[in-house]
């Protein structure tokens, strides 16, 4: 085999492996939507929106957050303006957010629902 | 060896074509509103990124909260004097500036109204005219001194940056994701938007000024990049006394209430603190003025809702606007 030949066949081989982390670095977050629940910035709870096979609720920070098959919603706050209740389903670029409580529903990974993120 | 090399170089364009996006979104609470990262890039780099942003954004939170004692404009606040640090003292110069260039219709020194009105509290009240006014003699923002980075207030004058400060705060996330390696990412400091670079496929971002009549939904879609897109509406912080729905933009002509004929005014425009002083400026100036106002600056576009539910543009935002909501008629000005 040429010289030349080998250095083709190596610098291929560091291609590949250099292409495989490069497919590992950027792999994305599943196909799915996953829904993380924030409080006072930290996370709570990451759930994958599509295994949700029937309602289920959690408590957080005084609120009540309800999963359901594909979305999320914050169904209580003991706030008193229960702005996040009227809010509904959290949406990519459109999170719940409760100000008073802290706590916040985030989606992400999600088909685009149209806008990247909400100004106002 | 030509097939063989040509065979190379086709790999090589092919593998480059491996390098997706990995995309990481963090949320936090700072600067008394709801924040929000997404950022997209190597895995390797992008948690990193919001690290350093999230941490320029707690340290300019330290520096320029109102309420928080230990802030360096709270020390200014109760004494009337202060030696700041040079990046507060650059952003002060900056609101001076673009106090100066609005006439007075954007002014930090508003603040003692914004108290007196309990925008700061839990406790609202509607303060008299006499009161207000009282307070506005004081100062505005012409009887700020700036030497070096020494502020001096006159006595019962009290600064506030939050006409400014999540604008100016979202440049410098900004520029810190950038510096981290991020080129495309979108950042939200309680709907005070700054998109960085264009969406991982090169188009622009897609932001929605938020419809002041139906909450969670946007009236329009703006389509951007490396830009900031700041609103301003009466909608977001106010409250009822008799009947009086009284909001938080106060003019700092009357320390009342701006009340212009708009709903809310929508800046697009590179610069975050420029287009979030100006939000609040062209919402006292109302719908006239401020278009006139947006021609002779020309460094920036605006978009105003109006009470009777007519959505007014700036004529550079043709073909960037879409997605109008049926609620509302759209005209393009001048």
């Amino acid at each position: 085999m040429k010289r030349s030949t080998v250095i083709y066949i190596i610098v291929f081989a560091f291609m590949l492996i250099g292409c495989g982390i490069l497919v590992l670095a950027s792999d994305h977050n599943g196909s799915g939507a996953t829904a993380t629940v924030y409080l006072d910035g930290e996370i709570v709870a990451v759930v994958d929106l599509n295994t949700v096979t029937e309602t289920w609720t959690l408590a957080v920070g005084g609120n009540t957050v309800e999963f359901s098959p594909g979305h999320v919603r914050m169904l209580d706050a003991c706030c008193p303006d229960g702005l996040c209740v009227r809010q509904g389903y959290a949406s990519a670029g459109k999170p719940v957010i409760c100000l008073p409580n802290r706590v916040m529903l985030v989606i992400s990974g999600s088909a685009d629902t149209g806008v990247d993120a909400i100004a106002g | 060896m030509k097939r063989l090399s040509v065979l190379f170089l086709t790999l090589c364009i092919l593998l480059t074509g491996c390098a997706g996006s990995y995309c990481e979104t963090r949320a936090a609470f700072a600067m008394d509103t709801d924040i929000l990262v997404t950022a997209y890039g190597s895995r390797f780099t992008v948690g990193g990124a919001i690290d350093r942003a999230l941490a320029v954004l707690n340290e300019a939170d330290t520096r320029l909260s109102a309420v928080d004692t230990g802030s360096e404009l709270y020390r200014l606040n109760e004494t009337g004097a202060a030696e700041l640090s040079d990046a507060t003292a650059a952003l002060l110069a900056r609101a001076l500036t673009l106090a100066d260039v609005t006439g007075g219709t954007f002014d930090p020194t508003v603040y003692p109204c914004v108290q007196a009105w309990g925008f700061t509290s839990t406790d609202k009240r509607v303060p008299d005219a006499d009161e207000l006014l009282t307070l506005r003699a004081y100062g505005s923002y012409s009887d700020v001194t700036l030497d070096g980075n020494t502020a001096v207030l006159r006595t019962g004058m009290a600064l506030d940056f939050g006409g400014i400060a999540k604008g100016y705060t979202a440049d410098v996330m900004a520029n810190a994701l950038r510096d981290a390696g991020v080129t495309s990412a979108v950042i939200s400091l309680g709907g005070n938007v700054r998109a960085v670079g264009s969406k991982p496929d090169g188009s622009p971002w897609r932001i929605g000024p938020r419809n002041p009549y139906s909450l969670d939904a946007s009236f329009a879609v703006v389509q951007v990049m490396d830009c900031s897109v700041v609103t301003s509406g009466s909608y977001q912080r106010y409250f009822e006394r008799d009947g009086v729905t009284y909001h938080h933009i106060l003019d700092p002509s009357t320390g009342a209430p701006a009340r212009t004929g708009l709903v809310s005014v929508t800046v697009i425009g590179s610069d975050g603190a420029l287009a979030d002083a100006y939000a609040t400026a062209l919402f006292v100036m109302g719908l006239d003025d401020a278009l006139k106002f947006q021609k002779t600056q020309g460094d920036f576009e605006a978009v105003f809702v109006t009470e009777n539910r007519e959505i007014v543009a700036t004529s550079g935002l043709a073909g960037v606007l879409s997605d109008i909501s049926s609620d509302y008629t759209l005209r393009y000005a001048g």
